[in-house]
């Protein structure tokens, strides 16, 4: 039996940031939870995730500031952006900075969401 | 019977010796005794014949005489007489008498030659002379006087006598004349007149005649003369000579003809002139010329004699005219200057300035003035005046304006630049003269750019508008909405440019912010929304463990709020940004079919749930437009899921992509409720929405079409709609292939919203 794939979750939002942990936790993932951009840094050093969901707007670091890192240490793993802000230079930012894909939170139900990360870790 | 002659002397030369008429006297040639005579020998010496005879021939003349007679007895003797003399006798009570002596040489029969003397008496004929002589020198006294000059002319035209004053008259010398004739020296001109003159008086028909005539001189120059002639007849009153009285008029006539000439030159001055001119005496018009008449709409004839000076003031103005007309004619004033409204035949007024002076015409007091219609003038005068006030109110309005405007020449080189240009730009007015403004501020831009703002003014010759990031003079940068220009002359050319910029520094700065607000509030309203939705889609997964009907039904309706709350609040969102002018378009070449092709598919789980059947179809001729895709995609589903969403169960939506004319034409049918008629008019506009609408879909925002109106406005488009209710609906937009141009290049891009 394989080792569950790790997923870090970048999410200042702490209920958002639970239900992502609950929801991958149940679809078979191991998580880690970071609350801020420091902290997701800090993982990322330290850990080998197999996929990235992260933030935009975040305390001390913004998410561009975490993919700024990733595409620093070569990470990689693949980043899904997972924000509330959705103004296309935004996107076009995150996107032009590695990030796999760029989900609005509004726009999509969390269940879609799972399924999405499933897709991408070819689960 | 005949004389008897003691030597028969008489006998022999003269039968008729004893009886002749004149005194016949003889004497010896040798001697110089007189040895015969005849009787009126003794008549005329009042002796006896012989007394006479024995006397020396020099005995019968005045004894002072008696030499000389003996020369001319001597001279005769040898010349053998001939020649008629005059001579004087002594009778012998001494008195004197006067006599014509002819002396002929005789010769005597065999006795050598006498000298035969004839001596008639010419005493009375000599009286007659003298009286003759005396009246002569009278007449040579006024003849030789200098007041004119006379001349006796033969009637041949023969200058027979000319008086001094003639020869100094004509310039020629009495020699000269007295050997000619008047022809000879008269104008050619005049000769016939001359002649014609001269056969009336020789031939009598007339006596005396007055002409005037011109002479040449030896100079050439001509003299005018004023002729009296008169004729002169003898005792049998047969015409003699002509007596010419000659005056010199050449002064006379230069001035006459200089005072024709300078009264015609007058005359035609008056009658061509653009002033008015008249005289005026009583108060009435003595004379006026055709302009005077015509500025009050008269015909000369219609003023002169007739009107009064007041007839031509405007009522007003009548005291006015009045009053200085008497100034003038009581030489309080000799020239008065002013001007009055004139009124026509016809009642208009006309302004006119008149300059009248004082004269004397006919030894009466008149005033003879010019006048001026000036009613053009002053109307000019103060058109100009109020264009001149007008133009200073531009003047002070353009200097004090809060937009920063320049004026340069065809160069670009800076003419004019007003205050609000100092303030913005940091440079003073003098430093900025004659430099072109890329010298300045500008110039920072893409050089690009700058070449299409030069293409678009100096080749099209049109406006243009554009934003610039410019410097000022401290090396702040700031943003310059710009609005350039061309000024044409006539012929098409440019003059000068109009550079009207405002500065929208701040303006962006409050658009970042405003934009920054909207993105932030939009996170920070949309992440509990979110949160919430996704805790539901958690309860209805039964994630938290199974749930009751009834439990599943209430968190249905929450999902379902929370839904309707995210799509209010992202339609609010997008509202905001196309009003706040946010929605500026990041054109670029799209494929207008994936793009539809893409919205009909996110569209799909709402027309499977609505049981709506979908169709599309794309002319192939549909290039790639250039357009912002967001904002087609943004008016593509708006009408999209409208069309949906007000279509019963079992009904289509088919949208149709045509190409005409340059433009996409995007048409979206469906078989829905349809529009009323009633509300047709308001379909558009914000939160509207038509009552069978609101039953058909309560969620509804009231937005969509709004937003889709706007979005189609935005890319310079067209939206409208045919519709019957009950029956379904048409809407049709049109999207440019290319862009419009106000956007100037591509620098005035934006950001786009997709809050959708």
């Amino acid at each position: 039996m394989t080792a569950p794939k790790h997923i870090l979750i970048v999410e200042d939002e702490v209920p958002m940031a639970e239900a992502l942990d609950f929801k991958l936790k149940q679809a078979g993932f191991a998580t880690t939870v970071a609350n801020d951009g420091a902290v997701a840094i800090e993982a990322v050093r330290s850990t080998a995730f197999d996929l990235i969901l992260l933030d935009l707007i975040l305390p001390k670091v913004d998410g561009f500031g975490v993919l700024e890192e990733i595409r620093k240490r070569k990470i990689k793993a693949p980043v899904l952006i997972l924000s509330n802000l959705s103004q296309q230079d935004d996107i076009n930012r995150a996107l032009g900075m590695g990030a796999k894909d760029f989900l609005v939170k509004t726009n999509i139900q969390i269940s879609d969401f799972i399924e999405r990360v499933k897709k991408e870790l070819g689960a | 019977m005949k004389p008897k002659s003691k030597y028969g002397v008489g006998q022999q030369c003269w039968p008729t010796f004893e009886d002749a008429r004149d005194a016949i006297l003889i004497a010896d040639v040798k001697t110089g005794r007189i040895i015969d005579c005849n009787k009126q020998a003794e008549i005329l010496l009042q002796r006896k014949r012989t007394e006479i005879i024995g006397l020396h021939q020099s005995d019968i003349h005045p004894a002072e005489e008696k030499t000389t007679y003996k020369k001319v007895f001597k001279r005769h003797v040898q010349t053998k007489g001939r020649d008629p003399f005059e001579g004087e006798i002594v009778r012998k009570n001494g008195k004197r008498i006067s006599v014509e002596i002819s002396a002929s040489l005789l010769r005597r029969p065999g006795n050598g030659y006498v000298l035969q003397g004839v001596f008639r008496d010419i005493t009375k004929q000599k009286q007659m002379i003298d009286e003759i002589r005396a009246s002569k020198d009278r007449f040579q006294a006024a003849f030789e006087s200098p007041a004119v000059g006379l001349a006796i002319v033969g009637l041949d035209g023969k200058w027979l006598q000319v008086n001094p004053t003639m020869t100094r008259i004509l310039g020629y010398t009495k020699k000269q004349l007295e050997s000619g004739k008047y022809q000879d020296i008269t104008h050619p001109e005049d000769q016939e007149k001359s002649r014609r003159m001269m056969i009336g008086i020789a031939t009598g028909k007339t006596n005396h005649v007055r002409f005037e005539k011109r002479y040449l001189r030896p100079n050439k120059t001509v003299i005018w003369a004023m002729i009296h002639a008169s004729l002169v007849r003898d005792a049998q009153k047969k015409p003699q000579y002509v007596v010419s009285i000659i005056e010199d008029i050449t002064n006379q006539k230069r001035s006459e003809a200089a005072l024709l000439e300078s009264e015609e030159k007058f005359r035609k001055l008056a009658d061509k002139s653009l002033v008015g001119i008249y005289i005026i005496q009583d108060g009435i018009f003595q004379y006026v010329n055709p302009r005077m008449a015509q500025i009050f709409r008269y015909r000369p004839s219609e003023l002169i004699g007739k009107k009064n000076v007041i007839d031509i003031a405007s009522p007003q103005d009548r005291d006015l005219v009045a009053t200085n007309i008497a100034r003038r004619i009581t030489k309080k004033v000799k020239t008065v200057h002013y001007r009055f409204n004139g009124q026509t035949k016809f009642g208009d007024l006309r302004r006119v300035d008149v300059l009248g002076s004082y004269m004397v015409v006919n030894g009466r007091p008149a005033i003879i003035g010019t006048l001026l219609d000036v009613t053009e003038d002053e109307r000019k005068d103060y058109e100009l005046r109020d264009r001149a006030e007008e133009l200073n109110k531009f003047q002070l309005a353009v200097a004090g304006a809060s937009d920063h405007i320049i004026i340069t020449d065809p160069d670009g080189m800076i003419l004019y630049a007003n205050r609000a240009a100092e303030q913005i730009t940091g440079y003073k007015v003098d430093e900025m003269l004659g430099k072109n403004a890329g010298q300045l501020w500008g110039g920072k831009m893409d050089p690009t750019y700058y070449k299409q703002m030069w293409l678009t003014i100096s080749q099209e010759k049109k406006n243009f508008k554009g934003e610039f990031e410019n410097h000022r003079k401290n090396g702040d940068t700031y943003t310059a909405e710009s609005s350039i220009t061309p000024i044409l002359n006539k012929a098409g050319k440019v003059i000068f440019y109009v550079g009207i910029e405002r500065d929208i520094t701040k303006a962006k700065e409050i658009d970042r912010m405003k934009s920054e607000f909207i993105s932030v509030a939009s996170h920070q309203l949309r992440t509990p929304l979110s949160t919430a939705g996704w805790y539901a889609d958690m309860l209805l997964h039964e994630d938290a463990g199974a749930l009751t009907e009834q439990q599943k039904k209430f968190v249905s309706e929450i999902s379902r709020a929370n839904q309707r709350s995210i799509a209010l609040i992202n339609a609010l969102l997008s509202v905001s940004r196309i009003d706040s002018g946010k929605m500026l378009a990041s054109p670029r070449s799209v494929n207008l079919v994936s793009i539809a092709q893409n919205v009909i598919a996110g569209l799909k789980p709402l027309s499977e749930r609505s049981r709506v059947r979908m169709e599309h179809s794309f002319d192939p001729k549909i290039p790639n437009i250039t357009v912002d895709p967001d904002i087609l995609s943004l008016a593509l589903q708006n009408i999209l899921s409208n069309a949906i969403k007000y279509t019963p169960a079992g009904g289509k939506v088919s949208l149709k992509g045509k190409f005409c004319d340059n433009e996409v034409c995007i048409e979206v049918h469906d078989t829905g409720i349809g529009i009323p008629k009633s509300v047709h008019d308001r379909l558009f506009s914000m939160f509207f929405r038509a009552d069978n609408a609101r039953s058909k879909d309560p969620d509804g925002t009231g937005l969509g079409l709004y937003i889709a109106k706007s979005a189609v406005e935005l890319t310079g488009g067209k939206i409208w709609f045919t519709s019957t209710e009950g029956k379904g609906s048409t809407f049709t937009f049109t999207i440019p292939a290319n862009p419009p141009k106000t956007n100037g290049n591509g620098t005035m891009s934006k950001e786009l919203s997709t809050i959708l």
